[in-house]
């Protein structure tokens, strides 16, 4: 007799492809101080930052900003929220420093025994740089779930989570997608 | 994995020696498993005690003898205290 | 004249750094089109070179977009709890670098569209990094000149920490400009 493998891409996990998260809006906007802190960071010396009068000339007609700055704002707490370093270390005083952090938009959870997570990869797509003074909005989704089969016969899931990332004039800056694997 | 601490003796070892043995991500980063994360050395003493994190200690004892270091002892470490903090490593 | 990832890599990492093609922002300022036309497969991309990192650079970032992961800046929980080899240089970090490469290339008239990468190694202060493209493929769609990468991220040993691959638009030698907002051409 043959035994079945059970299918861990089970009918509640295929209903979560397609799943939105809420739109969230970032606290702030895309602001000088935090442009001249992530170009110093990523040591991107480009005078189209910063230099008004030669980004005006450009084809772009003003200062632009690193391609996928806009992608670490939903990192921003907003000022309401409870200290999340503070509840991380209460909750657990092994805390690896982000497990309080709570991050808005977040997608229900996938209903799987698989608990272990690898990350997979990632991909970016890049349209427009955020002016200085945008506010950003951004919305998660499962873009696709499917299931493999490892080397030693054992299931695993790849998860792909994509993530739009948008301006108030609904113009579209950037799309990130993060590919996971559960096992 | 685990944590392995060695007790080695060194006879005349200079500041240069150990800095020469150790100045290099690659000379401390023996593979993807296997790290030497400290090391500590008494120049006068002619002692060197180097702390591993890995998977197998024979790894660590070729990295040692490739070095000419010679251990008296090889430990396995249990727990470690760090700046205020205590983990359990073994 | 530039070398090779291939000799660069040959080199002792002191002697690495005298090779570094990443631009000062003067450079920047006055960096010429490379036009789809020029662009022949095989062709390698300036290489960029960071580093030594040290512990310094991977706390800025974390300050700068607000990551608390322990693991790049507390050595004693990445060592003790964690069992790294060390505090790591963050994925976000590496990947912001990458789309920065590549921005540079494509400026000032072309335009970075897409990457994909994926993270391997591990890379700890002492480490130097290494950001290399080399041209796979190319073509002309739409009135654009699409040029197809594969890039990376290595470091001073050779250990590839961040394989990918990345598509660039440039202009066309006489051709019409890239779309801004990027608009890519229909299927």
């Amino acid at each position: 007799m043959t035994q079945q493998r059970e299918s861990v891409l089970t009918p509640e996990v295929k209903a979560l492809i397609g799943v939105k998260g809420e739109v969230v809006e970032c606290w702030g906007t895309v602001d000088e101080e935090y442009l001249r802190r992530f170009m110093q960071a990523i040591m991107d010396p480009d005078p189209l930052y910063w230099d008004e009068g030669f980004a005006r000339q450009s084809r772009y007609g003003e200062r632009i900003t690193p391609p996928i700055m806009v992608t670490y704002m939903p990192s921003r707490l907003p000022p309401w929220e409870e200290d999340p370093i503070t509840r991380a270390f209460r909750e657990n005083p092994f805390s690896d420093g982000i497990g309080g952090v709570r991050q808005r938009g977040g997608l229900p959870p996938i209903p799987t025994k698989l608990v272990r997570i690898l990350n997979a990869g990632n991909d970016i797509e890049v349209y427009k740089f955020p002016s200085i003074g945008d506010k950003v909005y951004y919305q998660s989704m499962y873009r696709d779930i499917r299931e493999h089969v490892g080397r030693d016969g054992t299931p695993f899931l790849t998860v792909v989570v994509e993530t739009r990332f948008w301006n108030q004039k609904n113009e579209l800056l950037c799309i990130t997608r993060a590919a996971t694997i559960r096992r | 994995m685990a944590r392995f601490l060695a007790i080695v003796t060194v006879p005349g070892i200079t500041e240069e020696r150990f800095r020469e043995a150790l100045n290099q991500v690659r000379k401390w980063r023996i593979d993807p498993r296997h790290t030497v994360l400290r090391a500590a050395c008494s120049l006068t003493e002619g002692k060197v005690v180097v702390e591993c994190e890995g998977v197998e200690q024979a790894v660590f004892e070729k990295w040692l003898q490739e070095r000419g270091w010679k251990p008296e002892v090889i430990h396995r470490v249990d727990l470690v205290h760090e700046g205020g903090y205590i983990w359990k490593v073994g | 004249m530039a070398l090779s990832l291939e000799e660069l890599l040959k080199l002792p990492p002191e002697e690495m750094l005298k090779h570094n093609e990443k631009p000062t922002g003067e450079q920047l300022r006055h960096k010429q089109q490379v036009y789809y036309d020029d662009v022949q497969e095989g062709m390698e991309l300036p290489k960029y070179i960071y580093g030594p990192m040290t512990p310094t650079h991977l706390f800025r970032w974390s300050a700068a977009v607000e990551n608390w992961h322990r693991i790049h800046y507390d050595l004693p929980f990445a060592t003790n709890h964690d069992k790294l080899p060390g505090i790591l240089v963050q994925g976000s970090w590496k990947q912001s670098i990458m789309a920065s490469y590549l921005k540079d290339w494509a400026r000032p008239n072309g335009w970075f569209w897409k990457a994909s990468f994926q993270h391997r190694a591990m890379l700890v202060p002492g480490d130097i990094l290494i950001v290399w493209g080399k041209v796979i493929k190319k073509y002309a769609k739409g009135g654009m000149g699409f040029v197809e990468l594969e890039i990376g991220m290595k470091n001073q040993d050779g250990i590839e920490s961040m394989p990918g691959t990345a598509t660039v638009v440039l202009p066309l030698r006489g051709g019409r400009p890239i779309p801004y907002p990027f608009v890519p051409p229909e299927e």
